[in-house]
């Protein structure tokens, strides 16, 4: 079979999200095809800009309107990077809220702003876009969640990777074709190799500039301090915990970890260094689980005398998994990579490409059909070999499996937030999936902060009201 | 006679100079107050290299380094931006898509358009972002140089031309008019990035800085502290340890292209790199062409349209736009070479 997902399979997924607006009993709104929804934007440094031209702009279904920011070099460039002309500019959301006309905002502030943003927006009427991490505390994350769901509205929260062809992919590939076998470890790593500073102008802030921004490096290295940021765990490590909870289809029990600010020791808040243990209790209702054949006599009979067999002899007891986290900022050789490592397989993801090495004797119709496959050129099957490491060669010769598609991930979010928000329907990475890697992120660093483990309450992912599903995937 | 260039004859960058930075002649008393940082970085599959001289008193080395490193996250992003390798870029998008119906794009990608529009005509097509079925005809991409038949060509010719890219700016959407029209930014590439390099810089308060694409586009910012200008040399085409020209440049950009480091023979004959849009045949008859301009994306599309002008058009071109210089070094014997200057205010022009 093909590796490759298509557009078509991209558009099949836009079907089944109308499938969940109905078993939600949410009526779809009243826009014609080849309408588009207006949007502001609010918050128009780095990330802002960068959907601003990569996502926003692109997006078939969306204009832009407005750009706010309060800090003036920032909301120039995001004009122009808007298209400019007739794109209002505004330093004050509340005022662009009570005067401009339009549907949906994209929030792309500082952590601490996420909640009051959001929440007003909500309560204008407004469909969000807000940046992961949802907002600094769960039950701010919850409070929205709630707001969105009353009010019917779309809360969408900025986890790319559920958009990327290739996660997509991969996900089918592990929970339909197994090809992963049973995903017994997870291991994630975001390093670098810099100090994770921005460089803050000499320029004098104008008075009306003042009035938003007390200090300014505090404002520009927002990443950096305490009151506005959780560091490392909220601007890096919720997009991989979001990976695992995705490819385990679950929640993590529990979360122990070590950190400290050990390298960059120069005024910030935040830590330099976190490591990482989550703790996973998977059964059968996950999608990311998998019975498993005995491999041993003597797993096969502690498997029957434990009554752990299923009716095909399988062993279908539940079982944990361990998913390893670390972010360094003083060495940059592992980069940002995920690993999901099954009994069968591995993915190391990133967002450019992925790979899949097999593991020795493994019985993978997917691997094995990939190389023969002429139109599946890009698949990737090599042998990981028992407990050898990759030679640089093997590296290097290695080919990704990627999906083709002249779409970016930004524009394929953007594209099916406005789908959600003008046709019904939730949108893949929904506030359910945003709450979840948020409470991972604040969890991670409670334990870090108190140096204990931190026990998971389902209850603080649990509502009274029925919810979006926090693993959708578009199938090929 | 056709002169013959001295290096290997087979295709690629053969990695020589086409530009060749000297940063002032000598540390001036002025200089020695300041600090002096180079970073290089690999982007657009050449080498990017940014040297800034920063007041202590004003900058401390840390800060220099993070402006840098802002300045290169734009060259990347602009490289995932406007690259036809990237399939996911917004030149890929446009290149799939735009013929079966208008393409909604970023602002700065319809301004680019916009610009190649206005270049293509100024110089009577000289310079044409939507070569690519030409490059791709005669093998270029493929580094496996091919003389294409004529009714190739005439195939190929049929996809070239600005007037098959219909842009929309209030809506900000580009169609193309035929199947099969490219376009490839590779000829302003590096030019862009250097525009939005020096943006960066500029925009945290760098006064004194020279950065370079591959040797072969230039930026400077302001002047290195007592000097008047950056110095730039320009190779001899014939010996790349030999300079023809040395200029100073400042506030400007400086790209060159030349026929002497990417080319092909076949059937005894060498062919360039540069087309001319015009008549889907590489250029004849040039050694190299120099353009200095206010932006990179004016010096990198005209350094190509100079070379394929010649220096009487590109003479008649600057003339109308005395903001821009060029330096044409038409073929000719390595002990007759004879480089033309014009808009330049000294003698030589």
């Amino acid at each position: 079979m093909s590796n490759h997902v298509s557009r078509r399979g991209f558009m099949k997924t836009a079907g089944a999200a109308a499938g969940v607006t109905l078993a939600l009993g949410r009526a779809p709104f009243s826009y014609a095809a080849n309408e588009r929804i207006r949007v502001a934007s609010i918050g128009t440094g780095g990330q802002g800009s960068f959907h601003l031209r990569d996502g926003l702009s692109r997006a078939h279904n969306i204009d832009i309107v407005a750009v706010c920011d309060v800090y003036r070099p920032h909301l120039e460039g995001g004009w122009k990077n808007a298209g400019g002309g007739n794109v209002k500019k505004y330093m004050d959301y509340r005022e662009m809220l009570d005067k401009e006309e339009f549907e949906a905002v994209c929030i792309t502030t500082p952590l601490d702003s996420h909640y009051q943003l959001t929440k007003d927006c909500l309560e204008a009427g407004k469909h969000c876009f807000t940046e992961k991490t949802l907002c600094q505390t769960v039950e701010q994350c919850r409070e929205v969640c709630t707001i969105a769901h009353d009010k019917n509205l779309i809360l969408q929260v900025g986890h790319q990777r559920r958009y990327n062809p290739t996660y997509n992919h991969a996900i089918k590939l592990a929970w339909e074709e197994g090809v992963l076998g049973r995903i017994n470890h997870v291991d994630c790593q975001w390093h670098r190799n810099n100090d994770w500073r921005r460089p803050v102008s000499r320029a004098p802030l104008s008075a009306e500039e003042r009035k938003f921004i007390p200090d300014l490096e505090r404002h520009i290295n927002w990443r950096l301090y305490k009151e506005k940021s959780g560091g490392l765990m909220c601007e890096l490590a919720t997009h991989q915990l979001d990976i695992a909870n995705w490819f385990l289809d679950a929640m993590p029990y529990r979360v122990f970890g070590y950190g400290g600010t050990d390298y960059w020791r120069d005024g910030r808040e935040v830590r330099d260094t976190v490591n990482l243990v989550y703790e996973y209790h998977i059964s059968p209702e996950n999608r990311g689980f998998r019975a498993i054949k005995p491999r041993s006599k003597e797993q096969y009979l502690h498997s029957r005398k434990t009554d752990a067999l299923n009716a095909k002899g399988l062993i279908s007891e539940p079982y944990k998994v361990y998913f390893v986290y670390s972010s360094i900022c003083g060495n940059a050789m592992r980069g940002c990579t995920e690993l999901i490592q099954g009994d069968q397989g591995t993915f190391e993801m990133t967002e450019t490409g992925s790979l899949f090495f097999r593991e020795v004797g493994a019985k993978v119709a997917w691997a094995d059909s990939a190389q023969r496959d002429e139109d599946d050129q890009n698949a990737l099957v090599i042998t990981s070999g028992g407990t050898l490491g990759l030679s640089n060669k093997k590296r290097k010769d290695a080919k990704p499996f990627a999906v083709d598609t002249d779409k970016s991930p930004d524009q394929r979010q953007f594209e099916g937030f406005a789908d959600c928000a003008m046709h019904g329907g939730q949108p893949q990475s929904n506030y359910m999936v945003g709450l979840r890697s948020a409470i991972c992120g604040h969890s991670g660093l409670e334990a870090l902060e108190k140096g204990h483990e931190v026990i998971i309450d389902p209850a603080w992912y649990t509502f009274d009201f029925e919810t979006p599903d926090p693993s959708m995937h578009y199938e090929a | 006679m056709t002169a013959k260039p001295p290096q290997s004859m087979s295709m690629g960058l053969a990695g020589g100079v086409l530009a060749l930075l000297v940063l002032g002649t000598a540390s001036t008393r002025a200089e020695d107050s300041m600090f002096r940082e180079t970073v290089r970085r690999e982007a657009m599959s050449t080498e990017f290299v940014f040297t800034l001289l920063a007041d202590p008193e004003e900058f401390d080395p840390e800060d220099v380094l993070g402006i840098i490193e802002m300045a290169f996250k734009e060259v990347r992003e602009l490289e995932a931006r406007v690259s036809r390798w990237i399939p996911h870029s917004q030149t890929s998008y446009i290149n799939n898509r735009a013929a079966a119906g208008p393409v909604k794009v970023a602002g700065d990608i319809v301004d680019l358009l916009q610009y190649a529009k206005d270049v293509s005509a100024e110089t009577g097509g000289a310079f044409d972002v939507t070569v690519g079925p030409l490059i791709e005809l005669w093998g270029f991409y493929r580094e496996e140089g091919k003389i294409p038949a004529d009714p190739d060509l005439a195939g190929a010719l049929a996809k070239v031309g600005m007037d098959k890219v219909v842009l929309d700016r209030p809506e900000r959407t580009v169609a193309f008019t035929d199947e099969g029209v490219r376009l490839d930014f590779g000829g302003i590439g590096k030019g862009l990035a250097l525009d939005v390099a020096v943006q960066v810089l500029r925009n945290y308060g760098i006064t004194a800085a020279v950065l370079h694409a591959g040797t072969s586009t230039v930026a400077a910012i302001g002047n290195p502290p007592g000097e008047p200008g950056w110095t730039v040399r320009i190779r001899n085409p014939y010996n790349k340890e030999d300079r023809i020209e040395e200029i100073l440049i400042s506030d400007e950009f400086l790209s060159t292209s030349g026929s002497y480091e990417k080319f092909f023979e076949l059937q005894g004959k060498e062919y360039c790199h540069i087309f001319d849009p015009r008549t889907g045949r590489p250029v004849e008859g040039m050694l190299s062409a120099t353009a200095i301009a206010p932006s990179g994306m004016q010096s990198d599309a005209l350094s190509t349209a100079f070379f394929v002008l010649g220096p009487e058009k590109t003479a008649a071109y600057c003339r109308a736009h005395p903001e821009v210089r060029a330096i044409v070094v038409p073929v000719a014997d390595p002990d007759k070479l004879a480089p033309k200057r014009i808009n330049f205010p000294t003698k030589k022009e």
